[in-house]
């Protein structure tokens, strides 16, 4: 029963913890308040993990588009100093034309080219504060400002700075702030006609289809690897059925004889294994589950930053799966009980 | 004047048993064609190796035969499917092993309590575990593990099980061989006031002469067949066949 919830309680944990990941990632960038995000051609809607290719200069001309409030270039990165973290170089102006700004919770905005603003969940979880020193791309940044979170990244530099380290001029992505979020497919259209078609090759989200379009595909095999992840689960549930059934029946022969010599028939000998094989995989399963929200408590106490959640579809086809391989590896064994006969079984020693 | 044909409880026609496939294997049941009418208690005997076992398996539905048939009221159970056959050992005969064939590590009434729980509806109202425990007289043990008991008492738990779901055909296969006198007696002795208050039918299987004389008739086999039939109430004890069918008969036996 052990190893088959240790089995379904790895595919459980990745499941839950790449999803947890993902959806804190669509909430942080719905969080940044603009209607659509655009970016070069096939670029990740995991922001931090796009090219800075586009010019800068773009923002400033689709912000003049009929129907948009504001635009802002933001260039991105991905900083592994500490921890895997997305980072923001934003023209802090345009930046709070579009999502309303932030709220300072200490500090306040960018006060030098190598100075930073980090969100309260950063803070607490790389126990930084302010006027304390980022190494940022090999460079120390001072931190100028803490904000409340949920404004797409967990730590903003200015964009020129940024750009000087990267890609001068460049940009990953613009947001765009529409006068009316109902016009959103109409200024969709304006943008891709926008500059005789230059925008037209361009990837244009609407924010609020985000969720939709950040799945577990947008990670490069992740998909493959929890497939991969649930049939090694299966087939650890099989073996460890099939193995620990099949023992028991080379065991118990001579109990076998006995029950079928008091009445039992195959039939009932069959039920009976199967019976056996279904319960060890619903006790295995409901362990899993009892480990997977101890793993993930005792994973988020070391990483407080880090989000599970669990979507039931899943939880539900990994149940499945482990059934019909309980059934599978129960069979054999179930089968060779229920052909027992009784006067073999009851000489046997 | 119309002659009523009585149905004999257990009937077996030219019954056959051959353990193995090969050409030329000697049969270990070799034709055997009788019958015994309901009520009756009729002793199997006969030296190791002659078949007794193995009727009594095959009376059972325990084993198919490769040859014949078992008729129980009249109904043939070699003929039918195994989930029927099953239905009949549970509800209908109850078997007593020489090796008890308990299940050790339950408790004498759980052991006891085992066939009602393999899916089949007692033909009649159910006799309660306690009262077949006072019956064999382990009221008092019922909890222990069958482990823990004596042979005797072992093979008393066995009679009950097999009393449990109201059985009319008790079958015994040397139910008194693994036990000293005392218990053997005691064991032949509940068998018989069990077969007086229920009617039940037996067919025991015996090496002791003392312990087949109990019975209402021997029947005596040799290689397979049967050699000879005789009702105990007609037997001279001090015949030649009596002396010679087992060296340590040691007198006059009684009668229940």
């Amino acid at each position: 029963m052990l190893m088959i919830s240790v089995a379904l309680l790895l595919g459980l944990v990745i499941k839950g913890l790449s999803t947890g990941v993902m959806q804190e990632k669509i909430r942080r960038t719905e969080g940044i308040g603009a209607d659509l995000m655009i970016q070069p051609p096939h670029s990740s809607y995991i922001l931090g993990l796009g090219e800075n290719v586009m010019p800068d200069s773009l923002a400033q001309k689709i912000a003049e588009v009929d129907g948009i409030e504001a635009a802002t270039a933001v260039a991105t990165n991905v900083s592994f100093t500490n921890r895997f973290e997305a980072l923001f170089g934003i023209d802090l102006p345009s930046f709070n034309r579009v999502t309303g700004g932030f709220e300072y919770l200490q500090g306040g905005p960018f006060s030098g080219p190598y100075t930073a603003l980090v969100d309260d969940v950063y803070v607490k979880t790389h126990h930084v504060r302010l006027g304390g020193t980022l190494n940022l791309l090999n460079h120390n940044f001072t931190i100028c400002g803490v904000v409340e979170h949920g404004k797409g990244a967990r730590v903003f530099v200015p964009l020129k700075t940024l750009q000087d380290l990267l890609a001068p001029g460049k940009c990953a992505v613009i947001f765009v702030k529409c006068v009316s979020p109902d016009s959103d497919a109409t200024v969709v259209q304006r943008l891709k006609e926008f500059a005789g078609g230059a925008l037209k090759d361009y990837q244009i989200t609407e924010m609020r289809d985000l969720s939709t379009l950040i799945t577990p595909s947008s990670f490069l095999g992740l998909r493959q690897f929890l497939l991969v992840i649930v049939v090694f689960a299966g087939v650890i549930n099989f073996l460890v059925i099939f193995l620990a059934l099949y023992v028991q029946v080379l065991g118990q022969t001579r109990e076998l004889g006995i029950l079928r010599a008091l009445g039992a028939s195959r039939r009932y000998l069959l039920r009976l294994f199967l019976g056996e094989a279904c319960l060890l995989c619903i006790l295995g399963g409901a362990l899993s589950l009892l480990f997977y929200f101890l793993t993930k408590s005792i994973i988020l106490s070391i990483y407080p930053a880090l989000h599970f959640l669990l979507p039931s579809g899943y939880v539900l086809w990994v149940a499945v799966i482990a059934l019909a391989s309980a059934v599978l590896g129960g069979a054999y064994p179930a089968y060779r009980a229920s052909s027992s006969e009784p006067i073999a079984a009851l000489t046997y020693e | 004047m119309e002659t009523q044909v009585v149905q004999p409880k257990i009937e077996t026609r030219a019954l056959t048993k051959i353990y193995d496939d090969a050409p030329g294997s000697p049969p270990a049941v070799n034709s055997v064609s009788l019958s015994v009418p309901a009520g009756q208690f009729a002793a199997i005997m006969g030296p190791s190796g002659s078949g007794k076992t193995t009727l009594l398996y095959l009376i059972a539905g325990l084993t198919n035969p490769t040859a014949g048939e078992v008729l129980i009221d009249g109904v043939s159970i070699s003929s039918m499917p195994d989930q029927a056959r099953a239905e009949m050992r549970n509800t209908r005969i109850g078997f007593v092993f020489q090796r008890f064939n308990l299940l050790g590590f339950l408790s004498a009434r759980d052991n006891i309590e085992v066939p009602r729980l393999l899916g089949w509806k007692p033909r009649r109202a159910a006799r309660s575990i306690d009262e077949l425990l006072a019956a064999v007289g382990l009221e008092k043990k019922r909890l222990r593990k069958v482990n823990e008991l004596s042979s005797g008492e072992q093979q008393r738990v066995a009679i009950a099980r097999a009393l449990i779901n109201d059985p009319d055909i008790l079958l015994a296969d040397e139910p008194t061989g693994n036990l000293d006198s005392r218990n053997a007696e005691a064991v032949l002795d509940l068998m018989l006031r069990l077969r007086a208050d229920l009617g039940l039918t037996i067919v025991m299987v015996t090496h002791n002469p003392e312990v087949a004389l109990r019975a209402d008739r021997i029947i005596q086999m040799k290689d397979g067949c049967v050699e000879r039939e005789l009702m105990t109430d007609e037997i001279d004890l001090s015949s030649e066949w009596i002396q010679g069918l087992a060296g340590h008969f040691r007198g006059k036996p009684y009668r229940a």
